[in-house]
Parts: structure tokens; C-alpha cells; sequence
């Protein structure tokens, strides 16, 4: 078949960055600690580099089945001054492949060679097979300059990050906050307009909505509640913006084993969850008129087909299914097969208090329906680094951040990404489901450049979904963003739906003349290094990588790509 | 007592070893650090041959030889200042930890400066007309003091000083959170004192109700006794005997204490430090410990428990020192 | 310092002990017997009732227990019960009190006010249990040591003073990690997050602080004119600890209980507060979940959410210190004679 070892590879690959915040971040890790820093960035991006032993180097031999010509602009240079060449591309693509701890290969691992072309300020790259989401790739450069061996750079950028080609630079970096000013050799139109930009940690929602009520921080970016808004509405100047973008949450029938392995059992539960009152008590207080999501995995967009999810809830088909393979009620009201009645455990993070309602709301209904749930939580940490990962759980929900390429759907729902022993848990098929079908539909897809028939073999796939009962979506999570009207101004709002987050912070205005804007993140870095695992949590890209780090194509605030400053012309992409 | 200070020294060497391998073993089992260290760099985690050099490297071999080996591979590595790198980023543990340590303690001896003082003069207060209405009043209040947990008078403060004060004037009378306001650099003491109120005030609900019953006690104890009797019936007037006699004497054990409690401050005060993210100790062990940190738990808990085992020492010297009564055999 | 009302309580009465601060339990109780001619036991009873707070607390608290008690009774609504029926169409959450509940409601359309009893009962479960068993390992430790003395004695002293001078979150949370990861120990003791769990944790922690507190009490009394006279009889050890020494500690072990009993609940609020508790997404509560989720209704101004459960928790936890104090006037007079 097509799916060789090496399309696979081939169709997993996604630019670093984008892995990096991808998928399963799930933002509201604030039940731990302060400052701690679970966040589900690491759960997905821990599997999302299941290449195991298979890097191969630039110059290993092979025909190249595509190839693409950058053209880098001409007056594209670091912050110090020094211009931007076909050497920092290279090295890149070697700090990537070659750095002990990379964090994911993916994509890159398709490459057979960089190299300058006609002149310092031109890249070309092959490829060993077409490879569709080639956008991801070079999503932030290294400057070879800046680091001392550009095939390892885990040493590198432990305290300070010491270039950057955006309009902004950081000038320090520590536990208690980040310090952005502007990048005086910024070539591009966009400068930074405040004199200085500060992130600062916030331990939780809470602490981060009452430091914004006080005035001691400009803009937040939580994940939206009902008690968001009511805690900003007596003060006039702040002001809530709610978008709705790749954010969205599920739930997820575990099958490798236990009760789901079953597939009747598992349609009949899928079946008898009441979505509609889960909408009504749950996802309403949050958004009015909250209507369910039923593309499946995925957002509203080019690759949704919205009848796929729909009238999911059929409680009578429910049961009769059940009566007819050889399970009925018991004593106590539960179905039971010879006379067992399995325990579905139902798993979320710890602390998540809207999470733990929706377990509170639903297990009732699902015990009056017959299904024996019970909770199963533990902290973020456990649920997103390990128990998802070991497929450790019966039903779990949280939610997903889809970056614009639906490649993630490959790494999340094909058959080879389901982690075992023998690739060491890595791999984020943590539903366990293999469904041969669909999984050559995902990888058709990957390395179909037309979009259409791209999104076509998609939509096939979700659909094989559905009928497998994988998971029900239940809301595109809007993304929201909080800032005082008093403190900041300008385009505050015009990326929040954006994959890069808040990402033009530099054309935001300081309205009170303090010299400068602060930014409460929810959860802290713990360190620099944009290629070792340090980096695998979203709010690492967002204060660090895509402030600091231009590259070929940046994210827009529809979910697709632009070309940046960096490119002096649309990459020339040639398939051979 | 020269005797007495060297036994007691001497007492704290092997103490000081068999609570670091003790903690050794209990941080090993409780943060798993192998896991923790292939969770947060599961490329690494994949290729046998790293984790076999990382197991060596940092001596985490199983089994109870295992541990034992892995302590002195660790102790060598404490003692020549070649300390193991955090799992995350691998950055070096002590320039993090120097800085919550000062913190915490600017924190922690402002804290006990106030809290211990007012505490002493609120049990003096009592004392000094027991089961009158002050009495009742100081250790009605004391109780009322211990029953109010620090993460609800925390949350409460906040709420009151920060979120409701700028609704009420246009702007916060006190911080929320931080040691600083986002974006200084450098040291301060007005801001610093500034941010350092809330928390304060947190630890020093309970401070004050500790000290104020400990010197009401210990005071009452002293006035009673047989020789302050024989001094009042020998006509010294009452306020000489208070302060000549009993207040020296009641502090001895209150100094003590005293000493066990600032030896206990290098541990953070960790509900206060959480709540207000004052970056002390506190938040430092809970953010290691949520990543399972075990190169950065260690120190952590050799610094807490060298401290704690200092000043009991010192604690017991100073009791020994300060109350002739005590018999040094 | 102490940050940590209940446990820092008894240990610091308890280092006040060790340091030699006279609350000399029963050194003058002989005084009183003759002055009055009536048994200690009478005497303690009467020195509690005399201890005005200390009686009211106990009859606050004799209501409170039985009010939670007979939750079903009492509780308007179940434990995880939104209270959603009533219109049609309307939200449920964050009601304000009397509206459709007299506490109000909160952010999954609860009634606080049964939860706030349902949240009490594992509170108290809690406490009482972890008391019960850090008070009989204490006690027999302590009871030990302070008999026998030499190295068994020296060791408790040593590993308690480290213990208890550690800040209690980060001894919990360093034993619950140990514990989570041994796979034998799960089976017996249950999920981390599972109120079994929690009590037998506690008690790990708790029993130390009663060591102390009894091997303190032991030592005195075995200097005693009748515990010489049985020994000089020829009683043996195990008669002497448990006819003479036990008996005669009672009161320092009922106040030991006690003050375990609110430092236990303490504990479990912070346990909670800080996401190490009881698993809230089973749609069971405690006092400590219910404060930690007033944390998040501080700045949407939900003060119902913030208030009712704090005050309530202030209210007991004052209750048990109360008694606590009441107690330990009544089984060490020398104070309460002062105050004459």
C-alpha cells in the first residue's frame, strides 16, 4: 500500500512550533499548583514524535519527490543587525533533527537536503515524498550564529534568549517575568509600538482575573467561564472578547480494553449520553445559545462536515441494541452481561471545576440510564503526561487546540500512533482506536496537496469516526481575551482566535502612558530552549517561540497560513 | 556545658546524614525521577543507551543497594558543588533556589518580626491581669486567630484590599500578587515592603495567636512562682519585679521556640507564597514538585531540614544557656 | 511558622513541654482533692463547665454533629443534586441565597447549604477517624518511650523534632507521593484521592505530635509515689502502663484527641486547597473542596460561596479548639487555680 513506513513518517510531520502548542493543549491545567506547568501541551506533543529510530540526515541518499525555493528578503536581518541566510535555515533543520531532547522531528525527518541556493538569501529544500502540510515547516528560525553547535543546542538558551527577528526582543527572563523591547533592526512594516512588553505569571484564573480587576495586569487570556464575566462586569474598563476558533472539547470512548472494547457497549453508552442537557447545564451558562459541535474532532472550517456528529443521543436504539446482544438490566437497574456490570471510569483533571460539574451532572444521568460511571480523576499532569498517554481510563474529555492543518488528526487517530510498550507510549492515538480504513484516508491526505480532495478523504475519515463511536464532540471552546480598556489599545482583538494567540502584541497601544503592557500568563516556561522539550507548552510558544522566532509562514487569525516578512516571494514548491 | 555543646554537635553529624538519606529515599520514591525525567524528555526516554548513561550518570539504579549507591553518588555530587541539573531544560538548580531562599527569608523574618512582637505584647497584656476581660479577650482571640486558616484569610484579604478596594476608590489599595510589579528590575524596599503586607498580615494571624498564648503561659508560670513571692513579699514594687525578674524569665522559653520556628521559615511559608505567588521556597517546592523534580527537590529538602536541625540545636543551646535550671550531665 | 492552626497548636504546647515550659498536667491536682474533697474527675468536669466558651462550644458542636448526622434528614437536596427542575429554561448556577436556596447555589446549580452538610460530614469523618488512629498509635509510641526511655525515646524525640518543625503541606504531600507510587500500598489504602486515603495519610503524619504529648505525660507520672510503690510491689511493666500510667493520662489523651480532631480537618482543607484531596468530580464534597472552590468565587463576587462555607469551617474548627482549651484547663488546673 501507499501507507510505506516513510509516507507515514511523512504525513506526520508538522512544523515544531505547531506540534508544539498542538492538539491537546488544554489550557486549564490551574488546579495544581502555582506556577506549575501541566500543561496538555506535553501530553500531546509526548506522543507526537513517534519517528522512534527512524531520523535520517541530510545527504542519506534517495530521489526526492519534492522539492521547494525560498526566497529570503533581501533585507530580512537579526536583531543585531546581521542578515537572515540560507545558513539559518540549516541550522535549524540540523538543531532539530540532531539536538539530544528534541522535541519532535516530525516533518523535517522527510528532508533530504538544505542548502543555499544562488546566493546566500536563497534556501532549497527536498523532500523524500510530497508532503502536503510543507506550511508548518521553518515556522521559526534558529540563528546559527547564536548557538555554538548547531546539531546541539541543548546547551543553548538556558537563561536568556539572545536573538530574535520580530519586532520584538526579549530583554530578560526569570521566574516572575519576561521583558520584551523592541527590536531596533526590525525590517518589517509592523514595529513594535510600546516601549516595553512584560508577561507575568499567574498562578490561576482566579489570581489572574483579580490582578486584572486591580489594574496589575493589561490583558489576560483564560479559558472563558461564565464567572469570567461576572467577576469583569462591574468595572467598565474591561472589556471580554470571545472567539470562537480551533478550541474544542470532546469525549473519548477508550477501546484498546475495558468496557469499551466492546463496540455494542460502547455505541450504547455513546448513544444514551443526553448531549442536549449537557449543552443546557454545562456549555450554556458559558456562551449563550451554545450549540453542539458535530464535525468531529475537528472546528468548523474547509474539513467539517457538520452532519457528521449530529443526533447522537438515541437512548431507545440505545437499549435495544443492548437487548438484542445479550445484555439486560439488573437488580439495580444496571445493564450486566453474565451477570457483570462493567465500571466505566470516567477521567478528567483535578481542579477543573467546570469538568468536575459535568461528571457531577451527567454520571447521575448516565446511572439512571443504566451505566455504572464513576470518576476517576487525578491532576493534569497525571491525566495529560500519563494516563492518556498508557490509556489508562474509560472516558475521558478534555479539550483540544486544532492548529490550521489538520494534519494533527493523523497523529491522533491512526492505527500505528496508538502507544504501546513497543514505541514506548509515545504516540497520541490515546483512544486506542485502529480503524485501517480510515487510517489510509488520514495519510492519503496528508500527502494530497489539493485542498479539496484533501478535505474530502478527511471528511471520510471523521465519518468512519462516527460510526465507530470514537469520540462525540461537544463544544468549539471559544478562546477569550480580557484586557482593561483603561491600560491597552489597538488591534487587541484581532488575533485571539489566532493559533499564535495574541500574537501582534507589538502593534497593541499603550493607552495610559505607563511606558508599557503587561501580559498574565496562566502558566510559566520553565526554560528557553525552543527545540528541547522545554518548549512543549503552548504558553512557552506563546510568550517565547512566536514572539521571538519569525519564520516562513505565520498562522492567521482564520486558521490559515501567511507568508511573513522573512520571504521575499511565495515559496516555489515543484513536485518531482 | 562546653561538654554539652560538643555532644550535641556531635549528635548532629550522623543526624544530619541519616535525615539526608532518609529524604534521599523518600524523594526517590515519591517523585520517580526517572519517569519524570523520560515524561518531560521523551525523546531521550526512547533511546536506551541516554537513559542507561542518565541512570549512571546521576546514580538512580533500583532496589535498596540501588538507593544506597545512588546516595553517595548523589552526596559526592552535593558536597564538590557538582549538583544534577533540573529534568526540565536541564538548567542548574541553585541560582533558582538561592533566590527563593533569600525571598522566603525576607519574607519569613519580616513575618515573625511582626508577628512575634505583637504576639509577645498581646500575652503580656494578658498576663498581667489574668481572667479579667483582657484575659478573656487576648485568648478568645488567639483561638479565633488559630481557627482562621491562611488560605481563607488570604482569599479574603485579596478580595477586600485588591479586587473590591479598586472597584470602591478607581484603584488597589495592595497588590494581589508578586514581589514586584510586573516589569521592575532591581531592588526596591518601599515596593518591596509594599507587596509584602498581605502576606505578612496571612502568616501573622497565626503568629500572633501562637506567641500570645505561649508568653501568657510562660508569664503566668513565672509571676507565680516561689521566688517572685518572696520578691514581692520583700517589698519590691510590682513593675520591678515584672521587668527586672519575671519578663526575663518567661522569655527563656519563648526564645527557644522562637528559635525552632525561624529555623522552620527557610521551609517557606508555602500557603501564604502560593496564594499571593510570593516566589519563595514554597512556591519553589510546588512547582518542582508538580514536575517531579527530583534534582531540584533535593537541595530543596537538604537546605529545609539542615536549617530545621540547626536551630533545634541551637534552640536546645540557647534553653541550656539561657536556664541555669537545666542540668547539663 | 505555624501556618497550620490545628497540628502547630499541639506541637507547640507539646514543644513548650519538651522545652521545659511548666504545664505540669498533674503536679498540683493533690491541691485541689484537699481543698475541696472532691475526685479529680469531678474537679476536671467541674473546671470544664466553668470554661463558659468551652461548654457553649460543646453544645454548638453536640448540634452541628447531630445536624450532619441525620443529613439525609436535613439536607434539602442530595449531595450532587442540581436543583435545575424548578423553571424550565432558567439558569441554575450561582444563585444568589434565598432564592431558590437558602444558601444559593453554585456553579453546577448545587444547593450549598446541603452541601455544606453533606461537606461536614466527610470533614468530620475525616477528623475523627484520623484522630482515633493518630491518637492510639501516638499513645502507644509515646506511652513506650516515655516508659522505657533510652535510644527508643531519643529516636522519637529526634525524628519528631525534624517531622514536626518540616512544614506539614510538604511532609503530606512528599509521604502521599511515596505512598501513590507503591503499588501494594494503593491496594490497601485506595486511590489517592479516595477519603481512605486521605485518613490513613493523616494519621501517618498525625500520630507524632500525640507521641510527644503522651511520652511527656508517662514521664512524669512514672515518677510518681504510686508508680514507685507498684513497682516496688513488684507489679510488672504491663500492669504499671496500663493500670497506673494510661489511666492516669486520660485527660491528656482526650485533649490530644481533640486538638488531632480539628488539626486533622485542618489538614484535609489544605490537602484540598491546594488540589491533593478528595476527588470533587465524583459529586461528593468536603469543607476543604468546598473552600477551595470559594477561591474561584472571590472575583465574580459570588460572597455567598466565600462566606457560608468559610464561616462555617471557622465556626467548628473554633468549636473543637474551644473544647480543646476547655480540656486542657481541666486536666491541668494550675491555670484555671491562677485565675482565682
Amino acid at each position: 500500500m501507499r501507507t510505506s513506513k516513510g509516507s507515514k513518517i511523512a504525513a506526520l510531520a508538522v512544523g515544531l512550533s505547531l506540534i508544539v502548542a498542538a492538539c491537546g493543549d488544554d489550557k486549564d491545567a490551574s488546579s495544581t499548583t502555582a506556577g506549575s506547568e501541566t500543561t496538555a501541551g506535553s501530553e500531546t506533543t509526548a506522543g507526537s514524535d513517534t519517528t522512534g529510530g527512524s531520523e535520517t540526515t541530510a545527504g542519506e541518499g534517495g530521489e526526492a519527490a519534492m522539492r521547494i525555493t525560498y526566497d529570503i528578503a533581501e533585507e530580512a536581518v537579526w536583531d543585531d543587525g546581521s542578515p537572515i541566510t540560507a545558513d539559518d535555515f540549516i541550522c535549524t533543520y540540523d538543531a532539530v533533527m540532531n539536538t539530544v531532547g528534541s522535541l519532535s522531528t516530525v516533518g523535517y525527518d522527510q528532508i533530504l537536503s538544505v542548502a543555499a541556493g544562488e546566493s546566500e538569501k536563497q534556501v532549497v529544500v527536498e523532500f523524500k515524498t510530497v508532503y502536503a502540510p510543507y506550511r508548518g515547516l521553518f515556522s521559526g528560525l534558529v540563528k546559527k550564529a547564536a548557538v555554538a553547535d548547531c546539531n546541539d543546542i541543548s546547551g543553548d538558551l538556558q537563561t536568556e534568549f539572545t536573538f530574535s527577528n520580530r519586532p520584538y526582543k526579549l530583554e530578560s527572563w526569570d521566574e516572575t517575568q519576561a521583558v520584551f523591547v523592541p527590536n531596533e533592526n526590525y525590517w518589517g512594516e509592523d514595529k513594535a509600538v510600546t516601549p516595553k512588553v512584560v508577561f507575568v505569571p499567574k498562578a490561576d484564573q482566579e489570581t489572574e482575573i483579580a490582578s486584572l480587576l486591580a489594574s496589575e495586569v493589561d490583558f489576560i487570556y483564560p479559558q472563558y467561564s461564565p464567572e469570567t464575566a461576572d467577576a469583569v462586569a462591574g468595572d467598565a474598563n474591561v472589556k471580554v472578547s470571545i472567539q470562537f476558533g480551533g478550541d474544542y472539547e470532546g469525549l473519548y470512548f477508550q477501546q484498546q480494553e475495558g468496557p469499551f472494547a466492546d463496540p455494542i457497549f460502547r455505541q450504547a453508552f455513546a448513544q444514551s449520553i443526553d448531549i442536549d442537557s449537557m449543552m443546557t447545564q454545562i456549555y450554556s451558562p458559558i456562551v449563550e445559545g451554545a450549540e453542539q459541535l458535530t464535525c468531529g474532532p475537528i472546528v468548523p472550517g474547509r474539513y467539517c462536515d457538520e452532519t457528521t456528529f449530529q443526533d447522537t443521543y438515541d437512548p431507545e436504539a440505545a437499549a435495544a441494541l443492548l437487548e438484542e446482544n445479550g445484555w439486560a438490566k439488573d437488580g439495580s437497574g444496571m445493564w450486566a452481561k453474565d451477570g457483570e456490570v462493567p465500571e466505566i471510569r470516567w477521567m478528567i483533571n483535578t481542579g477543573n471545576t467546570r469538568r468536575e460539574g459535568a461528571q457531577a451532572f451527567l454520571i447521575p444521568l448516565m446511572q439512571a440510564a443504566g451505566f455504572n460511571v464513576v470518576a476517576d480523576n487525578c491532576e493534569a499532569e497525571c491525566v495529560f503526561q500519563q494516563r492518556l498517554p498508557s490509556l489508562d481510563y474509560d472516558l475521558g474529555m478534555y479539550i483540544s487546540t486544532a492548529p490550521p492543518d489538520p494534519q494533527y488528526l493523523t497523529s491522533s487517530f491512526a492505527c500505528d500512533q496508538i502507544p504501546t510498550e513497543e514505541n514506548n507510549f509515545a504516540g497520541q492515538n490515546s483512544q486506542g482506536w485502529c480503524n485501517e480504513e480510515a487510517t489510509d484516508l488520514l495519510y492519503k491526505a496528508d500527502a494530497t496537496v489539493d485542498l479539496d480532495e484533501r478535505a474530502g478523504y478527511i471528511k471520510d475519515a471523521i465519518k468512519l469516526m462516527r460510526e465507530d463511536w470514537v469520540m462525540i464532540p461537544t463544544f468549539q471552546f471559544p478562546k477569550s481575551g480580557v484586557y482593561r480598556t483603561d491600560k491597552v489599545g489597538g488591534p487587541v482583538e484581532d488575533e485571539l482566535n489566532n493559533y499564535a494567540a495574541f500574537i501582534n502584541f507589538h502593534q497593541w497601544t499603550d493607552v495610559d502612558g505607563d511606558g508599557q503592557i503587561v501580559i498574565g500568563a496562566e502558566q510559566w516556561p520553565g526554560c528557553l530552549n525552543p527545540i528541547t522539550e522545554c518548549a512543549n507548552s503552548s504558553w512557552y510558544v506563546w510568550t517565547i517561540s512566536f514572539p521571538l522566532q519569525m519564520g516562513v509562514y505565520d498562522t492567521t487569525n482564520d486558521g490559515d497560513y501567511k507568508l511573513t516578512p522573512l520571504m521575499a516571494s511565495e515559496p516555489v514548491v515543484e513536485t518531482l | 556545658m562546653l561538654r554539652f555543646i560538643v555532644r550535641r554537635l556531635l549528635w548532629a553529624i550522623p543526624t544530619l546524614f541519616i535525615v539526608t538519606f532518609v529524604v534521599y529515599c523518600a524523594l526517590r520514591l515519591a517523585t520517580n525521577p526517572l519517569a519524570s525525567y523520560a515524561r518531560a524528555n521523551p525523546r531521550i526516554a526512547k533511546q536506551p543507551e541516554k537513559m542507561a548513561q542518565y541512570i549512571e550518570e546521576n546514580g538512580l539504579w533500583p532496589g535498596i543497594g540501588g538507593y544506597i549507591r545512588g546516595y553517595f553518588v548523589w552526596l559526592k555530587g552535593f558536597v564538590t558543588g557538582n549538583w544534577q541539573v533540573s529534568i526540565k531544560g536541564s538548567r542548574p538548580v541553585w541560582p533558582n533556589l538561592k533566590d527563593a531562599l533569600i525571598n522566603t527569608l525576607r519574607l519569613g523574618l519580616m513575618a515573625s518580626l511582626v508577628g512575634i512582637s505583637i504576639g509577645l505584647a498581646l500575652g503580656i497584656f494578658a498576663a498581667l491581669k489574668p481572667g479579667r476581660l483582657r484575659d478573656t479577650a487576648v485568648n478568645t482571640g488567639a483561638l479565633i486567630g488559630f481557627s482562621i486558616q491562611p488560605f481563607i484569610s488570604a482569599v479574603l484579604l485579596q478580595l477586600f484590599f485588591a479586587v473590591q478596594w479598586s472597584k470602591w476608590f478607581g484603584e488597589p489599595l495592595l497588590p494581589t500578587s508578586g514581589m514586584y510589579p510586573p516589569g521592575h528590575t532591581g531592588f526596591d524596599p518601599v515596593l518591596m515592603l509594599k507587596y509584602m503586607i498581605l502576606p505578612v498580615i496571612v502568616v501573622s494571624i497565626q503568629t500572633i495567636a501562637a506567641y500570645s498564648r505561649y508568653m501568657r503561659a510562660s508569664l503566668l508560670d513565672v509571676l507565680n512562682s516561689d521566688y517572685l513571692r518572696t520578691a514581692r513579699s520583700k517589698g519590691i514594687s510590682e513593675r520591678r519585679v515584672l521587668v527586672k525578674h519575671a519578663l526575663r524569665n518567661a522569655m527563656v522559653p519563648i526564645v527557644t521556640l522562637a528559635a525552632l520556628d525561624v529555623g522552620a521559615i527557610v521551609g517557606g511559608l508555602i500557603i501564604s507564597e502560593a496564594i499571593f505567588e510570593y516566589p519563595g521556597m514554597g512556591m519553589f517546592f510546588l512547582t518542582a514538585e508538580a514536575n517531579g523534580d527530583f534534582p531540584e527537590l533535593m537541595p530543596w529538602m537538604v537546605i529545609v531540614t539542615s536549617s530545621v536541625i540547626l536551630f533545634n540545636l541551637l534552640a536546645d543551646l540557647a534553653y541550656a544557656w539561657l536556664d541555669p535550671r537545666i542540668r547539663l550531665d | 511558622m505555624t501556618e497550620f492552626a490545628g497540628i502547630s497548636q499541639t506541637t507547640a504546647s507539646q514543644q513548650m513541654q519538651h522545652l521545659g515550659v511548666p504545664s505540669d498536667p498533674t503536679g498540683d491536682a493533690s491541691i485541689g482533692i484537699l481543698k475541696t474533697s472532691m475526685s479529680p474527675k469531678r474537679m476536671a468536669l467541674k473546671r470544664f463547665v466553668n470554661h463558659r466558651a468551652a461548654l457553649i462550644s460543646t453544645i454548638v458542636l453536640v448540634c452541628i454533629i447531630i445536624f450532619v448526622a441525620l443529613a439525609p434528614l436535613t439536607a434539602r437536596y442530595g449531595v450532587n443534586e442540581s436543583i435545575f427542575k424548578a423553571e424550565a429554561n432558567r439558569p441554575n448556577q450561582n444563585l444568589a441565597p434565598f432564592d431558590l436556596a437558602w444558601f444559593g447555589t453554585d456553579g453546577n446549580g448545587r444547593d450549598l447549604y446541603s452541601r455544606i452538610i453533606y461537606g461536614a460530614q466527610v470533614s468530620l469523618l475525616i477528623g475523627l477517624f484520623t484522630a482515633i488512629g493518630s491518637v492510639m498509635l501516638g499513645t502507644l509510641v509515646g506511652g513506650i518511650a516515655g516508659y522505657k526511655g533510652g535510644w527508643l525515646d531519643d529516636i522519637l524525640m529526634r525524628v519528631t523534632d525534624i517531622f514536626l518543625a518540616l512544614p506539614l503541606l510538604v511532609v503530606l504531600v512528599i509521604v502521599r507521593g511515596m505512598l501513590k507510587n507503591v503499588s501494594w500500598v494503593t491496594t490497601i489504602m485506595g486511590e489517592a484521592s479516595s477519603v481512605r486515603f486521605l485518613v490513613i495519610l493523616l494519621t501517618i503524619i498525625g500520630w507524632m505530635g500525640v507521641a510527644r504529648l503522651i511520652r511527656g505525660q508517662v514521664k512524669q507520672l512514672k515518677e510518681r509515689e504510686f508508680v514507685e510503690a507498684a513497682r516496688a510491689l513488684g507489679a510488672t511493666s504491663k500492669r504499671i502502663m496500663f493500670r497506673h500510667l494510661l489511666p492516669n493520662s486520660v485527660g491528656q489523651i482526650m485533649v490530644a484527641l481533640t486538638f488531632a480532631v480539628v488539626g486533622a480537618i485542618a489538614a484535609e482543607a489544605t490537602l484540598s486547597f491546594f488540589g491533593y484531596g478528595p476527588d470533587a468530580g465524583s459529586g461528593m464534597t468536603s469543607l476543604g473542596l468546598l473552600i477551595r472552590d470559594s477561591k474561584k468565587a472571590v472575583p465574580p463576587g459570588y460572597w455567598w460561596l466565600v462566606v457560608f462555607p468559610g464561616v462555617f469551617f471557622i465556626i467548628l474548627s473554633l468549636c473543637i479548639n474551644f473544647i480543646g482549651d476547655g480540656l486542657r484547663d481541666a486536666v491541668d488546673p494550675k491555670m484555671q487555680q491562677e485565675l482565682k
